[in-house]
């Protein structure tokens, strides 16, 4: 024994070795463990129930490796390592977004899913023509790649709306579609995208909303009548996947509005402040994703509105124009959208989806289903 | 479980160290066979029994062949079994589905396919029993009298699943020598080597890989620079990530006390397809050579049967990979490059060394295409694509993208990675500061693992 420790002194890097890691493995073991990761946004792997079945289908052992892995000691920091070491390497991406100039980050596509894609415009085609009583605006809002081209670095892959919005506009009609990309283009050295999220800003939507009101004939309010309230350091969907080590966070934009919104039975103001504490601000506006909501609006006519989450911060520029604004998710919704629209005698429909989840997004078809 | 993985670097790794130093030498094999059968299990529950099988199988074969050196006929029964029995598992497991599907399409038929999961390491561990059997037959070696010892021998978990393909002859000396196999020179080298095969794995093939995967996810229709890219990209990722491998096994097994063979050494820099093929996966071509090539009659029997031999070493080589045509053209491609070297081109290649070399990386590009491919239109288009002129303005973003990470790549390829070794090995303030931050480099890659794969698992 004591010539093994005389021995070990010509051997530092065996010595080395073994104290990095008996020490990180026991600290590690022993270091406390967070159910979720607010730099990830998600929740962290939980420590899988043995079962036989789970076992022997190869199930159970994968995921005490992910477990490990998730509550890896100073996890964050390792994360910020590899980020700075891609960044060294020149990276130019990284766990799906896509790095752009002066902090963007954008989704990363790589061939878009035409499939999918083609089975909702012709879904959205179809519910136009099926629904001829009522007066229907389609609006695709392109995401930041299309809109903030100077951000995008040359050749990067990223979603390209023209193709889609191209596409509906010969299934549907200029007088259904409004294409809101050249609003937003002219408007492009403002904040109307964030930086680290998938969403567009408040301001952006307020310019689309003046394009809406106008197409429909309606005088939009000018922006001096909204008040834009900011929010500091936000942090998005985006940067929780790429958690790269140098995002700039973001301000988060809402205008006031004292609306209130009722959502199965229960009625609650129309943004949910406790939000605002937690990563994903967002989240605050029409308090989430829900199948349908209804809001209460100062102005005149019913209008319905369905989409996706890029309305959120958008329709809260209704409420002063509109009676009623009545909100349908589809990802959460599951009936007849028609029988609605003839209950309720929508003056307005609006069909919003941004052009990357026009893509992906398996729900929309749902807008002429459950119909008698 | 994979090498490069944090459980297996900070849960088993330490906790099977400690047991296996401090138990008594008698029983250090024992807890070898343990813990592999451990860390086999781990990844496939259901087929432990059939390496347990052949373990058996080929002991008692051997152990009867060792007490029948006389009698012949019972030494070949012996032999056949053992053979019988490997090649049986493999193409029972490994090839039941292909053949199903080919008679369903040659002849209509309508046979269900049995989609059989390919038990983990099952090419590699059949390979080295069988190799001990015919090993013993041969009276090249005498058969291990203790099974502990020789469930040690297959089940070692550092090469049990992806190789290097350790013949018994390699290490039973080692496996028979109790004082002094550990040795804390033995630990330094293998600590050595394992954080260098990380290294190569996690922060180069890793990282290079992606570009390929993203080519993939593009149907391979990409423009001829992005090809080529795409294409130089994968054979780094393919040599990082198998070579990384094996030289993690190697560095593990050094901290056992074993010593394995190499398994790469630099192929890419070879002047000919013959010399890349003695580089690369040298344990497979060798055991190829051993096993197959030289019984057949190798060079001995005059230049047209020493091509029909290496004609069928290459179309079994292509067979091993996988059970899919594009195997079997990928082993018949390299036969015919092989074949012409050996008949004319090898002395051309030798007076032209700048052309040789070209004609090489050349040769095993496509070779690689052809492996990975296993579409036969895809990859007759992506062959197109490589030697027309399409362009593709998806090429700048990931030339910047991958540049750094692929001129990484082609330097650690070529002999300035041992030169360097070389030079360094004993300096403990060059060598000790470099493993650390390949050591922490990687922890952090594995850590945020979005792209870890290892493509020699499905082998």
């Amino acid at each position: 024994m004591k010539n093994l420790f005389k021995n070990l002194k010509k051997y530092p890097l065996v010595i080395f070795f073994a104290v990095f890691l008996y020490a990180l493995s026991v600290v590690d073991l022993f270091s406390p463990q967070y159910e979720t990761s607010e730099l990830e946004n998600r929740d962290l792997a939980k420590f899988p129930a043995f079962s036989l079945k789970s076992l022997i289908n190869n199930e159970y052992t994968p995921k005490i490796e992910d477990f490990t892995e998730d509550h890896f000691i100073v996890r964050n920091s390792w994360i910020s390592l590899k980020s700075i070491s891609e960044s060294v390497l020149g990276k130019g991406e990284n766990n799906g977004i896509v790095y752009g100039d002066d902090g963007y980050l954008f989704t990363k596509v790589l061939a878009a899913d035409t499939t999918q894609r083609d089975k909702n415009v012709n879904a959205i085609g179809a519910f136009v023509a099926n629904n001829p009583e009522f007066d229907i605006d389609v609006m695709l809002v392109p995401t930041a790649p299309s809109v903030m081209t100077d951000k995008v670095k040359p050749a990067s892959p990223v979603n390209d709306a023209t193709v889609v919005i191209g596409q509906l506009k010969n299934l549907v009609g200029n007088e259904n579609l409004l294409d809101v990309t050249d609003t937003l283009k002219t408007h492009n050295d403002e904040y109307i995208y964030y930086r680290t999220d998938h969403h567009w800003t408040s301001l952006g939507a307020y310019y689309a909303y003046t394009d809406f009101m106008t197409s429909n004939g309606l005088s939009p309010r000018s922006a001096d009548e909204f008040t834009f309230v900011e929010v500091e350091n936000f942090l998005g969907t985006h940067y929780s996947k790429s958690k790269n080590f140098n995002v700039k966070p973001d301000v988060m934009t809402y205008i006031e509005n004292d609306s209130e919104i009722e959502i199965m039975g229960t009625v609650s103001p129309i943004y949910d402040y406790s939000k605002l504490e937690v990563r994903d601000k967002y989240a605050m506006f029409l308090q989430g994703n829900n199948g349908f909501s209804t809001i209460k609006g100062d102005g005149e006519g019913k209008i319905l509105v369905i989409k996706d989450s890029y309305a959120n911060c958008f329709v809260p520029f209704l409420t002063g124009d509109f009676e009623q604004v009545d909100v349908i998710d589809l990802r959460f919704h599951s009936s007849s959208v028609r029988q609605l629209m003839l209950e309720n005698e929508y003056d307005h429909v609006l069909v919003m989806y941004n052009s990357e989840t026009i893509d992906t997004d398996i729900y929309v078809p749902k807008l002429n289903m459950y119909n008698q | 479980m994979i090498f490069s993985n944090i459980f297996f670097l900070f849960r088993f790794l330490p906790v099977v160290l400690l047991i296996y130093y401090i138990v008594p030498y008698k029983y250090k094999n024992g807890i070898i066979t343990i813990v592999s059968l451990i860390f086999y299990s781990w990844g496939e529950v259901k087929y432990f029994p059939i390496m347990i099988a052949s373990t058996v199988v080929d002991f008692f074969s051997s152990r009867t062949i060792e007490r029948n050196r006389d009698n012949q006929k019972i030494k070949k029964i012996c032999l056949a079994c053992s053979m019988v029995f490997n090649l049986g598992c493999l193409l029972f497991f490994k090839y039941t589905d292909f053949f199903i599907v080919n008679i369903n399409n040659f002849f209509g038929t309508n046979i269900p396919l049995l989609h059989i999961t390919l038990p983990l390491g099952i090419s590699f561990y059949t390979f080295q029993t069988m190799s001990y059997t015919i090993d013993v037959y041969r009276g090249k070696v005498a058969a291990e009298k203790n099974i502990i010892n020789f469930s040690a021998f297959v089940t070692m978990f550092p090469q049990l699943i992806a190789g290097p393909i350790v013949k018994y002859t390699d290490i039973n000396e080692k496996l028979n020598t109790y004082e002094g196999r550990i040795t804390l020179d033995g630990i330094n080298e293998g600590i050595k080597w394992f954080i260098l095969g990380m290294g190569k794995k996690v922060l180069i093939a890793n990282n290079v890989g992606a570009l390929w995967t993203d080519i993939e996810t593009m149907g391979f229709a990409v423009g001829t620079p992005l090809a080529w890219l795409g294409i130089v990209a994968y054979a780094l990722q393919i040599y990082f990530d198998f070579s990384g491998y094996s030289l993690m096994a190697i560095g593990l097994g050094k901290m056992l006390g074993f010593d394995f063979p190499q398994n790469f050494n630099l192929p890419y820099i070879s002047k000919s397809i013959t010399e890349f093929w003695r580089r690369w996966h040298m344990t497979l071509s060798g055991w190829f050579r051993e096993y197959v090539y030289i019984p057949l009659g190798g060079n001995r029997k005059g230049l047209k049967r020493q091509i029909l031999n290496m004609l069928v070493v290459w179309f079994l080589t292509g067979f091993w990979h996988g059970a899919d045509w594009n195997f079997m053209l990928w082993g018949l491609y390299y036969f015919m490059l092989l074949a012409v070297e050996k008949v004319f081109l090898l002395k051309f290649l030798q007076k032209h060394p700048v052309f040789a070399r070209m004609y090489t990386i050349l040769g095993f590009l496509i070779g690689w295409a052809i492996f990975y491919i296993t579409d036969l239109p895809t990859l007759g288009s992506f062959i197109v694509t490589l030697f027309s002129f399409t362009p593709d303005a998806r090429f700048g973003y990931y030339f910047g993208s991958y540049i750094v990470s692929i001129v990484i790549g082609i330097l650690c390829s070529t002999p300035l990675t041992t030169k360097f070794h070389d030079k360094f090995k004993d300096n403990n303030f060059v060598m000790i500061p470099l493993l650390t931050a390949i050591m922490l480099l990687s922890i952090a890659y594995l850590v945020d693992s979005t792209y870890n794969p290892f493509i020699y698992f499905r082998f």
